[in-house]
């Protein structure tokens, strides 16, 4: 008996040795490259290039553009997480596969059908176009790749949370009293914070790292619509390795913080209840 | 006599085709506690819902204090609500739950203040009070919920299945204490429940409902007593349900005469059903079968603690089932296969219109 729960043990022991190894060789030795590449020049070659205007643009530009898609899926996301968990209408499984979609296709694939619908080309493009209204290879393109590409993530973080919220409680906030507006702000909202902070938290940094829909939908305009992940890409072609390296460990290294305090915020308690 | 506080019409609901309630009638006095007994499913909780205004009615009337009430929304009914799962708001503290709708309603602080500490006495939760709610117990839970629904000074009460959530024990605790709060309280009370001991012990009247419909309203006694439908008889307590033949003011079922309990029968005579309660069943050694007597052979003997149950079989082979007390003179003697001798202390009688129309066993 002894011995077989050693076997069990060992078998686990083994599973985890493997399991850390990869994590240490996919993940961790990867990042540390990056970081030894960074820095091969001298650390002032690293500030160097952390300070290129184009570079700096290039990381405002990732920045305004992962705020703007998360709080415009904070909303719209939450809007369907609800849409989909407290409404029952015909589709409704439909919608419910399709919202996946963006997670299931390459963001390459999303840039290209935004670049064909609403490119100069494209019908709704053409239109606007013709009123002097450009939407690829500006801002609100870039913007519209990236709330395509993050939008499940609002949604599911919601609607998670949300299916294990009674509607009793909204009930009993209606039955003492609370009007339909104090009934969302003070009773529905409180119940599903920790999803709406979790999809905030892993929409902004989905949008950090966007890359397929990116180079589709913004012309990669150097300084004007090229975001980080996009600089670190053009870097690497002209062979700025160092350039690409500097500002690719700011990037992983910010994604790092944001779901490490992700994780944080949610706290023991938090999670128990939901 | 004064109008009812609560007034229900004709109240129809259908949930998919399918009618939940079925022209729900009642009236509820002003500071009475009426409990609406009946199955999961039978409809109590969503008439209780329509009550609220959390639900829409298809049809009918729901007044409270005179006021028709149908477009009136949940907030402005003047009603307390006390749900199953207790609904509370789990981030909030005690305080701030029972503060909640005095809050949303823009009661001023010092009002506020008062009441809230008002309703923490009054369902002994002071102590408590700056706690988590996510801290309590589901008893300290519930006693929460009713301090919350009674803050805002409600003129009806809405108690939708309070305890079933709870442990036995703390049930029974909690029951008296609702009773308890309701009789200082003083307020018009609904209670919706499926416990027969619930609903006897808090309601001055008890609604049994079945399928939509309300079977029989009346006391606790007259519910038990004198059952208008063989469903509520069955619903609460255990019954004894035989054919019978009613004959020149007597109801028999074979040779057993039942004595009637209430007065005015509405039948002259023919094929009834007859309900008899397990302890209204008399047994007597066995000898020769006096009139309105009946044998019946044992099939099995069980001890209940305080009672003995007694399962037999009629010589006119009815199953009948008898409770009496352990101090019986025949209690440590009686065993299975022993015969005795039957007598029915009182039933109640009902039509029966799909009975037998000839007399099976009649003498």
């Amino acid at each position: 008996m002894s011995r077989s729960l050693d076997m069990d043990s060992l078998v686990r022991g083994a599973t985890f040795a493997a399991a850390l190894g990869l994590f240490f060789l996919l993940i961790l030795l990867p990042l540390a490259s990056l970081n030894q590449y960074a820095v091969r020049e001298g650390f002032a070659v690293f500030r160097d290039r952390l300070r290129s205007p184009d570079a700096i643009a290039a990381l405002r530009l990732t920045g305004l553009v992962a705020l703007a898609a998360t709080a415009v899926n904070a909303v719209i996301g939450t809007a369907m997480a609800f849409l989909l968990v407290r409404h029952r209408f015909p589709g409704r499984k439909a919608i419910n596969a399709l919202v996946d979609i963006p997670l299931a296709i390459p963001t390459v694939v999303t840039g290209f059908a935004l670049l064909l619908m609403y490119g100069p080309l494209g019908p709704v493009g053409k239109f606007l176009g013709e009123r002097n209204i450009q939407l690829m290879f500006s801002f609100p393109g870039l913007l519209l790749g990236h709330v395509f590409v993050t939008f499940p993530f609002m949604v599911r973080a919601v609607g998670a949370v949300l299916e294990s919220v009674p509607r009793s409680a909204e009930d009993a906030a209606r039955t003492l009293g609370a009007k339909e507006w104090q009934v969302f702000a003070f009773v529905t909202i409180p119940a599903i914070r920790e999803g709406i902070v979790a999809g905030t938290f892993l929409t902004f940094s989905r949008s950090l790292g966007e890359f397929g829909a990116s180079i589709m939908v913004s012309g990669n305009l150097v300084g004007r619509t090229q975001t980080g992940p996009l600089y670190i890409f053009s870097r690497f072609n002209t062979g700025d390795v160092e350039g690409a390296a500097a500002i690719a460990i700011l990037l992983a290294l910010a994604s790092f913080l944001i779901l490490l305090l992700l994780q944080l915020v949610q706290s023991p308690t938090a999670r128990r209840t939901a | 006599m004064t109008a009812p506080h609560l007034s229900l019409e004709k109240i129809r609901k259908a949930f998919g085709g399918k009618d939940v309630l079925d022209d729900v009638s009642l009236n509820v006095e002003t500071g009475e506690l009426l409990a609406i007994l009946g199955p999961s499913g039978c409809g109590k909780s969503t008439l209780l819902r329509v009550v609220a205004g959390l639900l829409r009615a298809d049809r009918g009337t729901v007044r409270i204090a005179g006021r028709e009430m149908n477009s009136v929304p949940p907030r402005d009914r003047g009603i307390g609500f006390v749900f199953q799962d207790y609904a509370l708001f789990p981030k909030m503290t005690v305080r701030d739950n029972i503060a909640f709708g005095l809050r949303v309603r823009g009661v001023p602080p010092g009002d506020r203040i008062r009441k809230t500490s008002e309703m923490l006495e009054l369902v002994s939760l002071a102590e408590e009070a700056d706690q988590s709610v996510e801290t309590l117990s589901g008893g300290q839970r519930q006693r929460v919920a009713l301090a919350r629904a009674l803050a805002v000074s409600p003129s009806l009460l809405l108690l939708d299945e309070p305890l079933s959530a709870l442990d036995i024990k703390v049930r029974e605790r909690l029951r008296r204490e609702i009773a308890a709060v309701q009789k200082k309280v003083g307020i018009t009370t609904l209670i919706v429940t499926h416990d027969q001991e619930e609903a006897m012990e808090l309601g001055n009247r008890i609604a049994v409902m079945n399928e939509g419909r309300f079977e029989q309203v009346a006391s606790p006694r007259d519910v038990y007593q004198v059952p208008a439908t063989e469903f509520v008889a069955k619903f609460i307590g255990e019954v004894n349900v035989l054919p019978g033949q009613f004959y020149r003011g007597s109801a028999y079922a074979g040779n057993l005469a039942i004595r009637m309990e209430g007065n005015g029968i509405p039948f002259h005579g023919g094929t009834v059903k007859v309900l008899l309660r397990p302890e209204d069943v008399t047994l007597l050694p066995p000898g020769i079968a006096e009139a309105g007597q009946t044998h019946a052979n044992v099939m099995s003997v069980s001890w209940l603690g305080a009672h003995l149950r007694v399962e037999m079989s009629t010589e006119e082979g009815y199953p009948l089932t008898a409770l009496f007390q352990r101090s019986h003179a025949m209690a440590d003697r009686l065993s299975a296969g022993d015969t005795v001798r039957v007598a029915a202390l009182r039933g109640t009688v009902l039509p029966d219109p799909l009975g037998a129309k000839e007399p099976e066993y009649f003498l």
